[in-house]
């Protein structure tokens, strides 16, 4: 067997623009593969991880039914939350927990004295969803409120046109507060006007700090939503399960449940990867084929020869095997070694996109990212590496076993 | 002249006499360019299909409007101003533009929706489902069995979250208030025949459609007067062609503009534009990588061939002339690849385009943006884009022959002779 | 276009916008050189709490594109209940809309329903007129809201006014920068009221005339409200008949009065 893979390694050099052509093609198939997959991959998480952090969450608590249907008196009162809370900092470690976020919502009317629009209406906690949501970021003007109760709002640059609001301007609120007979109004100001690129944001979203929000809509201490932010997307799902045992009479909800349109545009964005890669691969597949079943038709006069100095067919069998395995060894190294190289300045410098396009474009109701970062998990990376491996032996069975048939003695008399 | 005929000559018969050599590295130009093919395919369909339902679904391929309409939508800036139009006339003289396929005159409004105590407000369209049909599909969105009835029998059907909200359902009750044209509250009542399931949510929480002329009788408009007429060509790609002869041709009533999908809507344009790019990207890189394979393979061929290309030496050939007959057998295989390789790539594109390729598996209903997507890809021809793709291939195979002839052709033929057949 | 507001309401809050329409003021009585503002103004908003009212009026409403005259039926009482009836024209006769507390109802004759208008609904004016959301949704406490000082007394066209100006409170929820109103000294009778936005700019002027007596009191029975920035519109109110603090029937702001 040691002799075997002296010969298998010694050939495979004997044959070096061949080998090295072959190593390169399989190793830049791969490299392409790793990029497309990082790229794609790195897109969905950037979609996810914006679209959580604009009014939803990784996942998110709310009281039972109001998914479906949001009246303001739903709300998750004082005792719930505090239950939920208490748990999420005990479970909060295990599953990456970021930032626990209360929100409330409702909908009213703004007025200034130029004109008068429907809102939606979000109660935030300023300085935490400072930090992590997006919102802050996508301020054009003014800035965001300082504390929970603070009397200024950011508003959305579609209701700043509409109400000929600047930051500073006066606004009026006004709402049917839970359970009241009267509409109430507060005054606030204009602390900044925001501009996320989503139309329905835009034209009709007003911020408001948590606390002022409770005490207009007549919500006292309960929220509508608790949403919680992780470091990993991916560990939503299982904290989600989790939740909803110990968390009895709350509906928890994880992003793709919370924002269903999210969710079925990375699904089908996703297909479009797959039948990349997999029209890649199967070109890839048969490129390997190609050239193995190539080399090893031009080297009859060579196994003839074997042969006659009595190397048996399972011999020359496994050695084909071997060299098939020296060269996928050789171009998964070099392919995996390229392709982390990419994929490490795209996780770093990202693809730039927005040479396609001017302006903002919106999916889903989130708008895109005008730089995608690469995103490699270990376990695609092992895939991509593995599946090509594991391709390439299997192709070279052909080969391999073309090698093994009887020799022909008179290709021996061949020069 | 001659010497040109034996290249030619002698590079054929080369090709066939090592015809499996041959025959494999054809194998390998007629797979990359099948596999080309299907992919540009695919993903011109991908392509297609998006702005197809982006512009099929409401928006239509290009819209004519009052040019004082746009953007505030007032109610009184009807085509023809307060007169309004004669609009048999319009229509027609609209199309006898060749390219327009459909064309739907519209109204719109904007008003309450209440079923006694759920009211919302809501966008009213009002279409002639006839003419309707023949521009966009939404009112094929509608649960089978339900339709538009003739105007006057104020027919209404609800964006299904818009219904959800005012608890209505099919055969129900809703009136309809609204601010009409001559300043009166416009109100009457109306029944439900039908809910849109369009996927957007924008949509189906504040769509209402009727018939125009239900609209109109509601806003107080004269039949004569509508918003919109919305119109429908065989080509997409060509609405602003289209629109800017429409504008020029005198076609359109006076003071009206037609503008495409891509001036009424800069975000479709967009992404169309993005999609595109990322598409010619990922197909430039498949392209790549596939030449890099038949560079691979041919190289290989006519390294290979280093002692019979010597032997052509030593029998007097001029190094030029070996040069000269080595291209051209590589590119009577590149040319025989990638027809092979056209043949296999347009029987995958005629399955594609007829029964595309089914991804209902990974999605349900997709929005992206304001727009439906089908689960079912359907393949699309680009002869631009296969165009290129062949160019490219066949550039990839001279030169992986150009390389390596180069310095066998210039050898010493007794160098050459000697080298060992399997270099 | 947006969904027509409900108007009574502008028509209960032109009444408490409008500082005079109550009253202990009548006639040409002078008051003590030094008067209090506030006092005036106060006077006015107590009047008009826990009264009931009924009365008939005409509006019209003139824009860029339209001209509508119509006849309205009012009855009110305190602050939160106001029902609505229009009279003529013949067409929308019997159309009515009805505020109790934060809802409001619509009645439309023609279609013989009910229906009620959502908050993020009630957008821009009722039947077109001129009147905002601020008018309508809630009614203004002059004297809770604003600080309110004399800025002019003296002579202006020919009559001896006293000009107040209104500067919201920190917090009330007003939309205006300020409201600035004249009345007249020997009556104190409002001839007009400007409203300004924060910045400066004039949005609105109220004007009152045709000053007479009704209900016991002395009223402008004229309104007239200018857009500024929509030249040659306007809304007027003319009212035909005011009574005060008649005894209302319970079931004056039910659903079933929309109808009748």
């Amino acid at each position: 067997m040691g002799i075997l893979l002296t010969i298998a390694w010694r050939n495979i050099w004997r044959h070096t623009r061949r080998t090295l052509l072959t190593v390169f093609t399989v190793a830049l198939g791969l490299m392409l593969l790793l990029l497309s997959i990082g790229l794609g991959d790195g897109g969905h998480y950037q979609m996810i991880e914006s679209s959580v952090r604009f009014g939803s969450g990784h996942v998110v608590i709310q009281a039972p039914g109001y998914q479906q249907s949001r009246g303001v008196a739903k709300y998750v009162d004082y005792g719930a939350q505090h239950r939920a809370l208490a748990w999420l900092d005990s479970a909060g470690d295990r599953f990456g927990v970021q930032t626990v976020l209360r929100r409330v919502f409702g909908s009213g009317l703004a007025a200034s004295a130029e004109d008068s629009a429907g809102v939606q209406m979000i109660g935030i906690q300023p300085a935490l969803e400072r930090s992590v949501s997006r919102f802050a970021e996508k301020l054009t003007a003014g800035k965001f409120p300082e504390s929970d109760d603070a009397e200024e709002v950011v508003i959305g640059s579609g209701v700043a046109r509409r109400l000929a609001l600047k930051p500073g301007d006066k606004l009026v609120l006004t709402a049917q507060e839970v359970g009241g007979r009267e509409l109430q109004s507060i005054l606030v100001r204009v602390g900044g006007i925001m501009r996320t690129g989503i139309e329905e944001v835009d034209e009709s979203t007003v911020l408001l700090p948590l606390v002022t929000a409770q005490r207009f809509l007549g919500t006292g201490e309960g929220v509508h939503q608790i949403a919680v932010l992780l470091r990993d997307s991916r560990l939503a799902e299982p904290l989600a399960r989790l939740a909803r045992e110990r968390l009895p009479g709350l509906d928890v909800l994880t992003w793709a449940q919370a924002l269903p349109e999210l969710n079925d545009f990375i699904r089908i964005d996703d297909a479009g990867n797959y039948l990349f890669n997999t029209v890649f691969f199967v070109l890839i597949a048969f490129l390997v084929l190609n050239t193995l079943l190539m080399s090893v038709l031009e080297r009859k006069r060579e196994f003839a020869l074997l042969d006659a100095l009595g190397l048996t067919p399972e011999r020359r069998f496994s050695m084909i095997m071997l060299e098939a395995g020296f060269v996928a060894l050789l171009s998964a190294a070099a392919g995996a070694a390229l392709g982390l190289l990419g994929h490490l300045y795209f996780a770093v410098h990202g693809l730039p996109i927005d040479w396609f396009y001017t302006g903002e474009i919106s999916a889903a109701g989130v708008a895109f990212d005008p730089v995608i970062y690469s995103n490699l998990s270990e376990k695609r990376i092992l895939g991509c590496i593995g599946l090509v491996f594991v391709l390439t032996l299997l192709l070279a069975l052909v080969p391999a076993r073309r090698a093994a048939r009887p020799a022909d003695a008179c290709l021996l008399g061949r020069a | 002249m001659s010497a040109l005929w034996i290249a030619l000559r002698l590079g054929w018969r080369n090709l066939w006499r090592n015809p499996r050599r041959s025959l494999i590295t054809l194998a390998a130009i007629a797979a990359a360019y099948a596999f080309l093919i299907g992919m540009i395919g695919l993903m011109e369909g991908l392509k297609n299909q998006l702005l197809r339902n982006g512009t099929r679904l409401q928006l239509g391929d290009f819209q004519i409007h009052e040019s004082t309409y746009l953007p505030d939508r007032n109610i009184n800036d009807t085509i023809g101003a307060d007169e309004g139009v004669d609009l048999q006339a319009v229509l027609a003289r609209i199309s006898t533009q060749p390219e327009v396929e459909g064309l739907s005159a519209r109204v719109y409004g904007f008003g309450l929706l209440s079923t006694g105590s759920f009211s919302s407000g809501a966008q009213l369209l009002g279409v002639d489902p006839a003419a309707e049909l023949f521009v966009t599909t939404l009112l094929r969105g509608l649960r089978p069995g339900s339709s538009l009835p003739a105007g006057g029998a104020r027919g209404l059907i609800l964006g299904q979250a818009l219904a959800e909200e005012i608890h209505a359902r099919p055969g129900a009750e809703v009136a309809v208030v609204t601010q009409s044209a001559d300043g009166t509250l416009g109100n009457d009542l109306f029944h439900v025949v039908g809910i849109l399931r369009t996927g957007l949510s924008y949509q189906d929480r504040s769509l209402a459609v009727t018939h125009r002329s239900d609209l109109q009788e509601l806003l107080a408009l004269a039949p004569g007067r509508v918003h919109e007429v919305a119109g429908r060509i065989r080509d997409p790609l060509r609405a602003d062609r289209v629109c800017a002869l429409l504008n020029g041709s005198g076609l359109l009533p006076p003071h009206t503009k037609a503008q495409s999908w891509g001036e009424l809507s800069p975000q479709l344009r967009d992404y169309v534009k993005l999609s595109e790019s990322t598409n010619g990207l990922m197909i430039f890189l498949v392209a790549l990588f596939a030449a890099f394979g038949v560079l691979n393979t041919t190289m290989m061929a006519v390294f290979e061939r280093t002692r019979e290309i010597g032997m052509l030496g030593s029998l007097g050939m001029r190094p030029a002339l070996i040069l000269l007959t080595i291209l051209l057998e590589s590119l009577f295989l590149g040319l025989l690849g990638l027809a092979g390789g056209f043949g296999i790539g347009a029987l995958i594109m005629s399955y594609l385009a007829t029964h595309g390729w089914d991804l209902s598996r990974w999605v349900g209903e997709v929005s992206m943006l304001g727009t439906r997507m089908d689960p079912i890809l359907k393949g699309a021809w680009s002869w631009g884009q296969v165009g290129w793709a062949a160019g490219g291939l066949i550039a990839a195979t001279l030169l992986a022959a150009f390389l390596p002839a180069r310095r066998v052709a210039w050898m010493q033929p007794v160098a050459a002779l000697a080298a060992p057949t399997e270099g | 276009m947006r969904y027509p507001k409900s108007g009574p309401l502008a028509i209960l809050v032109l009444l408490t916008v409008c500082p005079s329409l109550g009253g202990e003021v009548t006639g040409g009585s002078r008051q003590a050189p030094e008067i209090d503002a506030r006092k005036i103004i106060d006077r006015i908003d107590r009047l008009l709490r826990g009264d009931s009212s009924i009365g008939t009026m005409e509006m019209s409403v003139v824009t860029s594109r339209w001209r509508r005259d119509m006849t309205l039926a009012l009855w009110s009482e305190g602050t939160d209940k106001v029902l609505v009836k229009v009279l003529a024209p013949k067409k929308e006769a019997g159309t009515a809309t009805l505020k109790s507390g934060s809802d409001i109802w619509n009645y439309l004759p023609k279609i013989d329903r009910t229906i009620r208008i959502p908050t993020s609904m009630m957008m821009a004016s009722w039947m077109g007129s001129h009147y905002t959301n601020d008018d309508l949704v809630k009614e203004s406490r002059l004297v809770r809201d604003y600080d309110i000082k004399l800025s002019f007394d003296g002579v202006r066209d020919g009559q001896e006014i006293y000009e107040f100006t209104l500067t919201p409170l920190p917090r009330a929820p007003v939309v205006w920068g300020r409201i600035i109103t004249e009345v007249r000294q020997k009556d104190l009778m409002p001839l007009q009221s400007k409203y300004y936005a924060e910045d400066g700019r004039l949005k609105r002027t109220l004007a009152f005339s045709r000053f007479r007596e009704m209900g016991g009191r002395l009223v402008p029975a004229v309104m007239h409200m200018t857009p500024e920035d929509k030249p040659g519109e306007y809304t007027e109110i003319r009212y035909t008949e005011l009574k005060f603090d008649v005894p209302l029937p319970p079931d004056t702001f039910s659903l079933a009065a929309l109808r009748k």
